[in-house]
């Protein structure tokens, strides 16, 4: 065993344990060529020397104030990981999170907003009741609708118990033109029932229809139902 | 790792020596990855310390420690979600250690080499010269500058890669496995920078050391 060959185990025996390092055939030649050889004895000395000087360097102690952050900062990473440790929890959090920043939102202005809705309502119910009675209705108002149906205004004679449907056309004097029985209605079709019904129109009041105002002709349809009960459809 | 005698009896399960109070490190991840205050509370206590004198060595300044330190650990809270197991904790956290000092230093290099303080270093003396030591006599003082400063300065010269497993091997002590764990080499590889990187250290300490200054580099250390 040479000294270039020590040398390069001479790291392994700083280790103390060799296994693994300097196969162990060699470690007895190594021990022996160590005691004869001063050279390569100074070298593990050195070797040895800056081991030593190594392990005695100084080292600072850790600050207390770091101690106090790292704590901190381990605080705030686990309330962090248990917020999106589930999607509860993290649902859990949004809500919150958008809960408190609509209260931070909404505190400075709720005052104001309150306060100046109130004083709105107050302002408002003062000035309206100067306005009541402004706008009222007239017993002789003209309906302004664009078109009105001809209405019945007075049956002066009844027909008979039969249930008929008549359609009338009215003119714009309020008086009957026509009549007509419509699809379904008025079975009854015969001479006796269409006289006693010709009867009771010849005496039965209408209103005329209307077109923004005026008179007008128009179709109205009749039912009488009974001897007490008429229905009248426009 | 302390034998198996150690371990103890904790509420049913058997605790870990590693992680004492915990059944296991497969349980302290678990406990992690679900934001339990102790477990983080564990994992500083177990870490804390040694991380800080870890990055210490590892830098050029020690003033900047406290903040690689901050770094390591926002890193380790950040992606212990991620961290499945592969290797154990311990190796994981100083694999983290390691880089962030790593760039660290870089980033020292690239940036704080150009600044130029406006107050000067107070004659270069640190809070160890504050503290009294009357067993020593002045020139046991003078020696003991001299020789922290040679190696303070090795140490600093010395190659990244070579310097980070000299330090996880002599200081911090792990295994060759551990290192290589942490290191993320082989195990050959790792051989390899202890050893050169002790010789690189020997070299520049016998260089500075040389008998001409009166400091012979003997291998009879006196005792610290």
């Amino acid at each position: 065993m040479d000294c270039q060959n020590v040398k390069s185990m001479l790291s392994a025996l700083q280790d103390r344990d060799m296994s693994g390092l300097v196969p162990e055939s060699e470690q007895l030649p190594l021990r022996r060529h160590l005691a004869g050889c001063r050279d390569c004895s100074l070298h593990a000395g050195q070797l040895d020397l800056v081991r030593h000087a190594l392990r005695a360097r100084p080292v600072r102690p850790m600050p207390a104030h770091l101690a106090f952050s790292l704590r901190a900062m381990a605080s705030r990473e686990a309330a962090r990981r248990r917020r999106y440790a589930t999607f509860n929890a993290w649902l859990r959090h949004r809500l919150d999170h958008i809960s408190l920043s609509i209260n931070n939102l909404m505190r400075p202005i709720a005052l104001p907003a309150a306060g100046g809705l109130a004083s709105a309502v107050i302002l408002f119910s003062m000035v309206m009741t100067n306005f009541q009675g402004i706008v009222r209705d007239h017993h002789n108002d003209v309906p302004l609708a664009i078109a009105t149906n001809p209405s019945m205004k007075a049956l002066l004679l009844d027909v008979s118990d039969a249930e008929i449907a008549v359609d009338v056309f009215v003119d714009e004097n309020g008086r009957v033109i026509d009549y007509s029985f419509p699809e379904g209605f008025g079975t009854d079709n015969t001479s006796e029932m269409r006289r006693k019904l010709e009867n009771s129109l010849l005496f039965t009041e209408f209103n005329p229809a209307t077109t923004f105002g005026q008179p007008t002709s128009g179709w109205v349809r009749v039912k009488f139902k009974s001897r007490s009960q008429i229905d009248v459809k426009g | 790792m302390q034998p198996a005698r150690n371990t103890h009896e904790l509420g049913g399960e058997t605790a870990s020596p590693e992680w004492p109070g915990w059944p296991g490190e497969e349980c302290l991840r678990e406990a992690l990855r679900s934001g339990c205050e102790t477990a983080y509370a564990a994992l500083l206590e177990r870490f804390q310390a040694p991380v800080f004198h870890l990055v210490q060595r590892l830098i050029d300044d020690p003033n900047d420690a406290g903040d690689v330190t901050q770094d390591v650990f926002f890193k380790v809270f950040r992606n212990v979600g991620s961290f499945r197991g592969q290797s154990s904790l311990k190796t994981w956290v100083y694999r983290i250690a390691v880089n962030e000092a790593y760039n660290r230093r870089r980033w020292f290099g690239r940036h704080r080499r150009a600044e130029v303080g406006l107050q000067p270093e107070e004659d270069g003396r640190d809070y160890l010269d504050s503290i009294g030591d009357p067993a020593r006599s002045p020139y046991d003082l003078t020696l003991n500058e001299e020789w922290k400063s040679a190696i303070g300065k090795a140490l600093a010269g010395l190659n990244p890669v070579f310097r980070s497993a000299v330090v996880l091997r002599d200081l911090e002590e792990l295994s060759y496995e551990e290192i290589a764990g942490v290191l993320d080499v082989s195990l050959g590889t790792v051989k390899s920078r202890i050893l050169r990187g002790r010789e690189s250290l020997r070299k520049a300490l016998v260089e500075q050391m040389e008998p001409a200054r009166g400091y012979g580099f003997n291998p009879q250390p006196a005792g610290d």
